[in-house]
Formats: structure tokens, C-alpha cells, sequence
């Protein structure tokens, strides 16, 4: 019940929720080589109200930004950042690396049910 | 507007926002999913089905030819009180718009100026316009703002204008290069979205407009050279409303789409105007699609990177800006030329007669394709209202309010988009044949004229729904 309550508020407890641990999230190894995501992954698709964690990686110290859902997380080389959030809202949303320059990393699909 | 301002366009003009880059960003996106493939088949199947039901209907039972009639379902006047006080709040709003833009917060979303300018306005009006009704001839900010003038100098003068001889030849062609100018603005230009650009754009269409006025005269300039007041005139014939002016302002009810109908040919340079308008809304769409990315990566092909190459990207996006249209012109010309071989009438008179059934596809598309955008981004006016200079004010208590970007869904927005598709389609259509039964007399011939319009018609709205269908990107050489 409490990750319930606090995956409602996402954007404001996005920390508190990749710290519990949801049981059923649907998990993203995401792994950032020369500004590009390994394997060539341009696209994650989800389904709507799904609880979604992306785990970030990288080569280099990377700022990343999630649009629409507005979440930031800045990666350095040897850990993994999580962007965590229950996908309450459809659309396309593009993960985008700033800090120099603006390139999309990534789309986040979020499907109706 | 919708696509992210560019790196380069960050780099020379966001310097001063840099903690807003994010933001600056999101005014331009759209997170609209693309069209799924059962939905693209379903609207497709129903364009193709429609069209030929259209066209059996038309054989069958029109045996004459439809005149134009007065489509009036009710008349009445508006209240002066209600348009001088409108008036008094357009000119205001543009004031309040400009100061901020000015003077205001630099960051795209700490500033009202943007979102009013680009969501609220270009987006959310032009809703209005093509949907309930044409206002903007009432509440014209420039027009509102000259008459005042007008009026306060009545004492010493007659008016403000010399009332030169506005060149007959000269059409609304003013207006066609000002609407390229404003799409490039729109969708091309780096620093769209910087408050203070958008306050200096708004200050030299000012002095512009009212140059025009003193110069020809308020109404000839309207009618011809204040390019919003042509293109809003265009997608007000399809809403329900009719606003004419007598002295008075009148307003009549009618079916949508009767302002479409019409007997007497546009002038050229409207035509042209109109080809314009729905070439660059189509150019809006498929400038975010795989297919143009993979065009600008081909391009850019031994040329490095946009962000290395900044220019070759705006000249090959404003290459595009200018293409889409005329290409679209040549084959609506073709289209034509093909219609005047079988009637007695000319390239000049049919084009002008024509343009206007293409009308409705365009809206249909233009909102499938913006409403999404008008619904999650518009909400930003919500905060900005509080504060409309960025300073941290809370005028309404509404400052705080954070946007919700699952107001809609996307599923709701595929059924929007399909039953705008194929409605718009079918009123096409539906124009096309009435104004073909009007010009042609025989039925059999007006049936005949449109085989070639039909098809442009149809290859015009698989083109919207193919974009719709296609998942939005945003080109990258990297």
C-alpha cells in the first residue's frame, strides 16, 4: 500500500519509489557507450500503469532527461541510476542527453491498455 | 514550434535561460503516439468506401444543378458594449504579451508569451476559428488598436489613413509571403520560443500592419495584407459562425462548411494563399517523421553533425518549408488542368473555384495532429496566468499547478484523429461536388470533373493519416 501512495505522487518521490523495490516494475537495462545506448535500443515499450524503472549506465559522466514525466538523473562511470515511475500517462517521450548537447537517446512508449 | 529548438538554437540564444534548457524543450514536443496500424486501415478503408458512396449518391439523385443558396439557419447582432470591450482586452492581452516578452522571465515556460503566443493562440484560436466561429475580425488586435487612434483623433482628422490605391494586381500576395515568413518562424527559425523574440517579432508586425493601414486604408489592408486576418478568414468559412460587418457586427448560423461553398472564383493570389496554408500544414507533420530524418541523415552525409552544421539543417528544413507547397500547388494545377479539358471554362476560374473543398482535409489533420499538444501544453497558461512575468507572483493563486500530461489519452486522440480524418474527407468531397454541380450545370460532367480532384483528395488525406501513423523523431546525423 505505501509504494501504492507513493508511486501516485511520482515526480516528487521518484527516489522513494525505486528504493522500495516494486515487485512487478518492468526493468530496463540501459547501457550508454559513446553517447548511444548498447545494443542499439532506440525504443522501450510499456503499457499504461505499468511500473517502469530504467537503469542507467554509462561510459562517461551523463546527464539524462526524461520528458513528459520530467525526471533527471545524472549517470557516472562504474554506478547505475534508476528512473523509476509508474506510467500513469501515454504517449511517446523522449529521453534526451543534456549538458552540451540535445540528442534523443531513447523513446519511452507508454501504450493505452 | 512543436520540435525541440536545436542545439544550435540553444547554444546562440538560450544562453541567458541555460537552467531552463529542459523546459525550453517541452513547449516544442509532442508526445503524441503514432497512429496504430488497425486505426490507419480502419480510417484508410473508410476514406476509399466514403468517397465512392459520396460519389453514387451524387449520380443517382442530383438531376440539377445546386445552386448557391443562402445556407442561414439564424441571424443576429452582436452587442457593441460586447465587441468594444473585447476589442479593449485583445489589444491589452497583445500589450501584456509584449511587456512580458520584453521585460519578463527569459525562460520559455517562466514567461506567459510563448505558450499564449504559439499554444493559446496560433493553436487554440485557430480551434476556435475553424470550429465555432471567425472572431478575429472583431477583436483584430492591430484593427482594434488603429480604430481607438481613429477615433481619438476624430477632433483634428478625419482619419489616419491616405487611402492610396491598393494595386489590384498586388492580391493578397503581401499575405502569401508574410504566411511563409510565419511558418519558418514557426517551424524553422532557432529561438522561437525565446520570449524576447517572439515580443520583437510581434512589435515589427506591428508597425508593419499599421504602416499598411495609414498607407491603404484599414479594411483594404485586412482584407490583403494582415496575413492572419486572410488565413483566420480561410478556416472560419468552415465553422458554423459567420461574423460580417455593416456598420454593425452581425452574426448568422449556418451548417459547417456552407462558407466553403462558393460560385465566385478566388483571385489567384488567394488560391495561392490557400495552397500555402495546407502545404505548410502537411510540412508541419512530416517534418517529424523517420522518413524525413532518414532524408536530412542523406543529406547530411559526409557534412558531420547538425550541431557541426547548423546552417545546412535550417536551409535544408526551409528547402522543405518551400517545396511542400509547391508541390502541392503543381499537382493541384494538374488536377485542374485536367478538369478544363472537359468544360468550357479556364485554368484561372477553376483553380480559384476548387481550392476551398481541400479546405477541410487540412483542418481535420491540423486537428488530429495539434489538439494533444493544445491540451498538455495549453495547461502551462494555467501557472502563467499567476504569473505572466516569471517574477514569482501568484496573482491567482495558481502558480503552483503543475501539468498533467495524461489529460488525454491516446487512444482518445486515435479516435479524434480517424473520425476527423474521414470526416473531413467526406465534406471534401462533398464540396468538391456541389461547387462541380454548380460550375459544370450537367451532372454527368460535374460527376466526370472530379475523377482527377478525387483522387488528389484521397492521395491528400492518406498523406495526413500516413504522418499520423508515423512515431515522431526528431532528425539526428550523429
Amino acid at each position: 500500500m505505501a509504494v501504492m501512495v507513493a508511486a501516485t505522487f511520482i515526480g516528487s518521490t521518484n527516489a522513494c519509489l525505486a528504493q522500495s523495490g516494486v515487485v512487478d516494475a518492468r526493468r530496463f537495462e540501459l547501457r550508454i557507450e559513446n553517447e548511444r545506448i548498447a545494443g542499439n535500443v532506440k525504443t522501450v515499450q510499456v503499457q499504461r500503469d505499468e511500473f517502469v524503472e530504467l537503469v542507467w549506465s554509462a561510459d562517461r559522466r551523463t546527464a539524462l532527461h526524461l520528458h513528459g514525466y520530467d525526471i533527471e538523473v545524472t549517470v557516472n562511470p562504474g554506478e547505475t541510476q534508476i528512473m523509476a515511475f509508474r506510467a500513469r500517462a501515454t504517449g511517446r517521450f523522449p529521453v534526451e542527453i543534456h549538458g552540451g548537447r540535445y540528442a534523443v537517446l531513447l523513446y519511452i512508449e507508454v501504450h493505452p491498455r | 514550434m512543436k520540435r525541440a529548438a536545436t542545439p544550435f538554437a540553444a547554444a546562440l540564444i538560450a544562453l541567458p535561460a541555460l537552467g531552463d534548457d529542459a523546459l525550453a524543450h517541452a513547449l516544442a514536443q509532442r508526445y503524441d503516439l503514432p497512429l496504430p496500424l488497425g486505426y490507419f486501415l480502419a480510417a484508410s478503408g473508410a476514406v476509399v468506401a466514403m468517397t465512392f458512396v459520396i460519389l453514387a449518391l451524387f449520380w443517382r439523385h442530383s438531376d440539377e444543378p445546386i445552386e448557391a443558396r443562402d445556407y442561414t439557419i439564424l441571424r443576429g447582432t452582436v452587442p457593441d458594449l460586447v465587441v468594444t470591450s473585447s476589442q479593449l482586452l485583445a489589444v491589452l492581452a497583445m500589450t501584456l504579451l509584449v511587456v512580458a516578452g520584453l521585460f519578463g522571465n527569459p525562460g520559455t515556460f517562466k514567461n506567459i508569451t510563448p505558450v499564449a503566443v504559439w499554444v493559446i493562440w496560433w493553436v487554440g484560436f485557430g480551434f476556435v476559428t475553424a470550429f465555432i466561429g471567425n472572431i478575429w475580425p472583431l477583436i483584430n488586435p492591430w484593427s482594434s488598436a488603429f480604430g481607438f487612434a481613429e477615433r481619438l483623433a476624430r477632433p483634428w482628422a478625419s482619419g489616419l489613413s491616405f487611402r492610396a490605391r491598393y494595386p489590384r494586381w498586388l492580391g493578397v500576395w503581401p499575405s502569401c509571403a508574410l504566411f511563409l515568413l510565419f511558418a519558418w518562424l514557426e517551424l524553422v527559425a532557432p529561438g522561437r520560443d525565446v520570449p524576447r523574440n517572439i515580443a520583437i517579432a510581434i512589435l515589427t508586425y506591428s508597425a508593419f500592419t499599421w504602416t499598411g493601414f495609414v498607407m491603404f486604408g484599414r479594411d483594404t489592408w485586412l482584407k490583403n495584407g494582415e496575413v492572419f486576418a486572410v488565413a483566420f478568414g480561410l478556416f472560419g468559412r468552415f465553422a458554423p459562425l459567420d461574423f460580417t460587418n455593416d456598420g454593425r457586427w452581425r452574426v448568422s448560423l449556418r451548417p459547417f462548411a456552407a462558407g466553403l461553398l462558393t460560385r465566385t472564383p478566388l483571385e489567384p493570389s488567394m488560391t495561392a494563399f490557400s495552397l500555402l496554408l495546407l502545404g505548410t500544414v502537411t510540412v508541419d507533420g512530416f517534418m517529424e517523421t523517420p522518413l524525413w530524418a532518414a532524408v536530412v541523415a542523406w543529406i547530411f552525409a559526409g557534412h558531420g553533425s547538425i550541431d557541426a552544421n547548423p546552417w545546412l539543417f535550417m536551409a535544408v528544413q526551409t528547402a522543405l518549408l518551400i517545396a511542400g507547397p509547391l508541390l502541392l500547388a503543381g499537382l493541384y494545377l494538374v488536377v485542374i488542368a485536367l478538369m478544363v479539358r472537359i468544360s468550357r471554362s479556364n485554368l484561372a476560374n477553376l483553380s480559384g473555384l476548387f481550392v476551398l473543398s481541400l479546405i477541410p482535409i487540412a483542418i481535420a489533420y491540423h486537428l488530429s495532429h495539434y489538439f494533444s499538444l493544445f491540451a498538455v501544453a495549453g495547461q502551462f497558461i494555467i501557472p502563467l496566468a499567476s504569473d505572466p512575468f516569471g517574477y514569482g507572483w501568484d496573482l491567482f493563486g495558481t502558480m503552483l499547478y503543475r501539468i498533467d500530461i495524461g489529460v488525454v489519452d491516446a487512444k482518445s486522440i486515435w479516435y479524434l484523429s480517424v473520425v476527423a480524418i474521414v470526416t473531413g474527407h467526406i465534406v471534401a468531397v462533398w464540396v468538391g461536388h456541389v461547387t462541380a454541380s454548380a460550375v459544370f450545370g450537367d451532372i454527368r460532367a460535374a460527376g466526370r470533373s472530379q475523377y482527377p480532384m478525387l483522387v488528389l483528395m484521397v492521395s491528400y488525406t492518406m498523406l495526413s493519416l500516413w504522418i499520423l501513423a508515423q512515431p515522431i523523431v526528431e532528425p539526428n546525423t550523429k
